[in-house]
């Protein structure tokens, strides 16, 4: 979700009617946005992260207007000799779209929109600036033809946006601010891409920084130079004309600017949207619906989209020039049964035949979960994640291979559990001052290292029980033990085994068929203390994935 | 049966023994020394008593003041202070020769210095070492017994602290600080007959009623000819701790069952999963910020990807659309990435599984309850891992009607017969939309569930040709709502609350 901030009244004046917030906010909802406040004229909207082009008030206004069935202008390019030239760029920043934008009536609020758009276009479609980058200059003060090209960081020269002097490339990185939060989308290039006027001046330093000279819009500002540059033309080019269109909302006409490569030339901006066929029958079967191709006609038009001709079962159109999320006919279906309104669709069920199933392990610890809630015993959630100290290091025993992290946000995560009763001491812990007898279990996935499965690694269904009270011993634990394998008709045998986790002598490893499935005993009292638990505990924990050939 | 009978009937075998004994003394600790009954049986009887309204019991603490072993040795061989005097009575000597002669230790000397100069008993001469003098006070003081001498007299064998005066209390409160004397507490308890608890006392109080019904009562007959002593039915009783289930896993168990109800069949997949499953499989382009450090969890490791063709044509529908009629994203698909292992963020991870392992052909129902995970910090709503709920259904002729008919039935079997729907944006599924459930408690719309029909380039590598709708859910919230828990560390992970887990009140579900 990205937050778009406008005004009511200029909104409303390009809607071309006055609608009301409550009429507002229920057109938004259906289109599958939300008015997140409105404080007398300032608005607040959520606008989903895959249409850039509602990022500013009149590309909102415009599909507003379209939907209450208004038709837009088309915008209108007016051809110009402004030039481009492409020499040498750097081979990770290749391509470049401008334009010329004329006739703007700015003040500190439009600025400070346009810098809105500039920020949340590269923040979402651009991805943070990672595949492009916008720089609109005042018009005034550059000379045309402009080159895009490549420097080396040490060799480029100007003083950044609000910085207090000249300095190069490889410091704006180190030193101002905006070099410094995007630093790590070129540290690594050879060559920094770069914007200069036919004097040689430096208008820009993208995908970082305008120059504080040449590329400074203030209020007195009515005519701007505006390029997009970046990794792939198609997705600078859909950059581009959403910048455009924000700017065409504060009464900017366009000027085509002719981008020259050597080998080809292009002219940008282009609003040139796609031609698909859309069949009607195609659409019903998404939707479900009945619809005739004359009403599928209707519900495009209020999304925007130019319908060039039709026959009885289906419509040719150009696609809205100013849409990034189209890449397949559903995307059109779609936008058909938002105009259509989803909550206006007949809700049904169709009749899917198959029956109800669970898995071994659901019931198995569906079952064992029944036993030992009869047996007095506290069910309990821990989490998956943990860390080393608490797995190993707090229950006295040597580390083995396990499921390592990489960077985690939250301090004291580094793992996923190997064994649960470690965390299950943890809610002890944590609950010293709840009264004792404190009988609690869990039955819960563990993950250990498994180098022949393709994740590296092999969940493991485990369970594990704890008794915490002052007259805890060994036989209470080995009754509940007995009592569940009784109960669930499964023979084992216990050995002798030092297990540091465990007090000497007072521990044993549970064997079925052989098998090593688990342990139990009383806990070391070295383990309480780590823990800072002043009560004696016993512990078992039983592999079921094992046992149980889950 | 009168009053004054019924409540003789209801008197516990220790409150009849010690009611007749009130009659003579009503001091705890005597009748502890001239009866059989000990300190505690004569506490809760007395309690009890008070709870009829029998006797009123009185706790009075009374401090004792005595020596300590230090004190002891004072008493024997004089204060340190006067020791430390009567050694430089007639002479002059340094610090080293006062100890020595006065056999006192350094702390025992230091505190001395202090106090002897405060109260100006002594002079510092000051040559290569310090030296001390003795004054004129000094001098007076030694002749005489001073008051703190006179107090060691007086608790030798320990005193009560209220008969001494506000002076004296303040120099026994000093001396206690010197670890000289120290103080005792002692409780004692009156237990006094009330105008009620006199007349019982008249009646006959040794009458053998049962107590406890035995077997041997029942065996011997007994029963017939004696008379059940009757209990105070409202008295306090202890409170017991049950054996329960997580409220999470009832939350589980409940959803559960209405997919098993629906005919849905449950799913399992692994926690750890490759980008390749968690996204790729499913159209996430590669560049989608969700997959970025901050979001997601990465073992920095690399898996291996399933066989080659099924890589070649999710590749495809990356990149160009491949066979889907889609332009697809126009990027190089990267293997490298889809390797990259990490804690799966969806379950929609193993529904993807089962399309490229399981051969799943229409029509299919299935669901999957899962834990899935977001690299995030932990704070009352947010924990770094939580469950998730998905259920998808694959058939001809599903359209989006058929979505919201199967999510609007998964609400009604909740109990939330209010809904409406809101379209939304999905990588992998288009329409989406998210369903809003009215709470009537709440008074509000919360949206719970999002759902979606997967995209034709998601399905299309499987060589799924039917429609495929879907629905997910996060377990935690809904929880949180049944049972009234406003911070999930309540709840969840090693901060789990015991004591609401024991005590948390049987919910209706909405």
């Amino acid at each position: 979700m990205v937050i778009l901030e406008t005004e009511h009244k200029q909104l409303n004046k390009i809607i071309g009617r006055k609608l009301e917030i409550k009429e507002l906010e229920e057109i938004l909802f259906s289109l599958g946005y939300e008015l997140e406040s409105a404080e007398g004229d300032k608005l607040r909207i959520d606008i989903t992260t895959e249409r850039p082009d509602l990022l500013s008030t009149y590309g909102l206004g415009r599909a507003l207007r379209a939907y209450l069935g208004n038709k837009n202008d088309e915008i209108k390019i007016n051809k110009s000799n402004y030039k481009v030239n492409v020499k040498q760029p750097a081979k990770e920043w290749m391509n470049t779209a401008a334009a010329v934008v004329k006739g703007l009536k700015l003040d500190d609020e439009k600025i400070r929109e346009i810098i809105r758009v500039q920020e949340k276009i590269g923040g979402t479609f651009l991805r943070n600036r990672k595949k492009g980058a916008i720089g609109v200059y005042p018009l005034e003060k550059i000379k045309f033809p402009i080159t895009f090209t490549a420097e080396k960081p040490e060799k480029i020269k100007f003083r950044p946006l609000e910085y207090q002097k000249e300095i190069n490339g490889k410091e704006i990185l180190e030193k101002h601010a905006t070099g410094m939060k995007y630093k790590h989308l070129l540290e690594k290039w050879e060559k920094y891409p770069i914007f200069t006027d036919s004097k040689n001046k430096i208008l820009s330093m993208p995908p970082i920084i305008n120059s504080h000279e040449l590329g400074r819009v203030d209020e007195k500002t009515t005519e701007v130079f505006v390029e997009v540059s970046g990794r792939e033309l198609k997705t600078i080019d859909m950059a581009l004309n959403v910048m455009i269109s924000a700017l065409v909302g504060i009464g900017g006409k366009i000027y085509s600017v002719e981008v020259n490569y050597g080998n080809k030339k292009i002219t940008t901006p282009e609003f040139k949207g796609e031609k698909r066929t859309i069949k009607t029958e195609y659409v019903n079967k998404i939707i479900g619906t009945e619809l005739k191709t004359n009403e599928v006609k209707k519900l495009l038009e209020k999304m925007n989209h130019k319908v060039v001709s039709s026959n009885p079962n289906s419509l040719t159109i150009i696609t809205d020039p100013l849409r990034t999320d189209i890449w397949h006919d559903i995307d059109i279906v779609d936008d058909i049964a938002r105009a259509y309104g989803f909550n206006n669709l007949e809700l049904r069920m169709k009749n899917v035949e198959s029956t109800g199933e669970t898995t071994r392990s659901v019931k198995v610890k569906e079952e064992i979960s029944k036993l030992l809630i009869g047996l007095g015993y506290q069910e309990c959630f821990t989490l998956m994640l943990t860390n080393k100290e608490t797995q190993f290091e707090k229950m006295n025993i040597k580390e083995p291979g396990y499921v390592k992290l990489g960077t985690t946000v939250e301090q004291g995560i580094n793992m996923i559990r190997q064994w649960l009763l470690p965390e299950l001491i943890r809610v002890l812990e944590n609950n010293r001052s709840a009264e004792y007898p404190q009988k609690i279990f869990e039955i819960s996935h563990t993950t250990v290292i498994d180098n022949t499965k393709d994740v590296g690694c092999r969940d493991v269904l485990k369970l594990s029980i704890v008794n915490c009270h002052s007259n805890v011993n060994f036989t209470e634990m080995k009754q509940v033990l007995d009592y569940l394998f009784n109960t669930l008709g499964i023979q084992y045998e216990l050995t002798e085994v030092e297990h540091e986790s465990f007090i000497k002598g007072r521990n044993a490893k549970i064997k079925h068929n052989n098998e090593y499935i688990g342990n139990f005993g009383e806990i070391n009292p070295k383990v309480l203390e780590n823990f800072g638990i002043e009560m004696p505990c016993t512990g078992l924990e039983i592999n079921l994935t094992e046992l149980f050939r889950l | 049966m009168t009053e004054v009978k019924k409540i003789v009937n209801q008197l516990h075998p220790l409150e009849r023994k010690l009611l007749p004994l009130l009659k003579f003394n009503n001091i705890q600790s005597e009748i502890v020394k001239n009866s059989k009954l000990e300190e505690v049986e004569i506490t809760r009887a007395a309690q009890w008593l008070e709870a009829k309204g029998l006797v009123i019991n009185e706790l009075t603490i009374t401090q004792t003041a005595k020596l300590t072993d230090h004190g002891r040795k004072y008493l024997e061989k004089g204060l340190p202070e006067k020791r430390f005097l009567r050694t430089i009575k007639n002479t002059i000597l340094n610090l080293e020769e006062i100890k020595q002669k006065a056999e006192l230790s350094n702390e025992e000397v230091n505190a001395c210095i202090g106090l002897l100069r405060r109260n100006n008993y002594i002079e510092t001469i000051k040559e290569k070492e310090a030296k001390f003098k003795i004054t004129n006070q000094g001098i007076s003081v030694l002749e005489k017994k001073s008051d703190e001498e006179q107090l060691l007299e007086k608790l030798k064998d320990g005193a009560k602290t209220e008969i001494f005066s506000d002076k004296d209390k303040k120099i026994i409160e000093e001396l206690r600080k010197r670890n000289i004397t120290r103080t005792d507490e002692n409780k004692e308890r009156k237990i006094t007959l009330t105008k009620l608890g006199k007349e019982i006392v008249k009646e006959k109080l040794d009458v053998n009623l049962i107590e406890n019904l035995t077997p041997e009562i029942l065996k011997n007959k007994e029963w017939k000819d004696k008379e059940f002593r009757s209990y105070d039915v409202k008295s306090q009783v202890p409170k017991l701790i049950g054996g329960r289930g997580h409220p999470l896993q009832e939350t589980i168990d409940y959803i559960r069952t209405i997919f098993l109800d629906m005919g849905f069949k449950e799913m399992e997949g692994p926690l750890v999963e490759t980008a390749f499953w968690c996204m790729d499989s499913m159209w996430i382009p590669q560049d989608h910020p969700a997959r970025e450090v901050q979001d997601t969890f990465y073992l920095n490791k690399e898996g291996k990807l399933p066989i080659k063709e099924l890589v070649k044509k999710v590749a495809e529908v990356h990149e160009n659309g491949g066979k889907s009629g889609s332009k697809g994203y126009g990027y190089k698909f990267d293997e490298n990435v889809a390797k990259q292992l990490l804690l799966r963020t969806h379950t929609t991870a193993t529904t993807f599984r089962y399309f490229g392992e399981r051969n799943i052909k229409p029509p299919a129902k299935y669901f999957y309850i899962g834990r899935i995970f977001r690299n995030e910090a932990i704070d009352a709503t947010h924990l770094p891992e939580f469950h998730q709920v998905e259920g998808f259904i694959m058939d001809e002729g599903l359209t989006l009607r058929d979505l919201m008919g199967y999510v609007k039935e998964f609400y009604n079997k909740m109990g939330i017969n209010k809904i409406k729907f809101k379209p939304t944006y999905n990588p992998y599924t288009e329409s989406s939309m998210e369903a809003y459930g009215y709470n009537e408690q709440l008074g509000k719309w919360i949206e719970l569930i999002n759902s979606g029909i997967f995209r034709p380039e998601a399905l299309e590598p499987y060589g799924i040709k039917v429609p495929v709708i879907a629905w997910g859910l996060g377990l935690e919230r809904l929880a949180m709502m049944i049972h009234e828990q406003k911070d999930v560390r309540n709840m969840l992970g090693a901060t789990s609350d015991l004591r609401w887990l024991r005590e948390h009140k049987v919910t209706k579900k909405w």
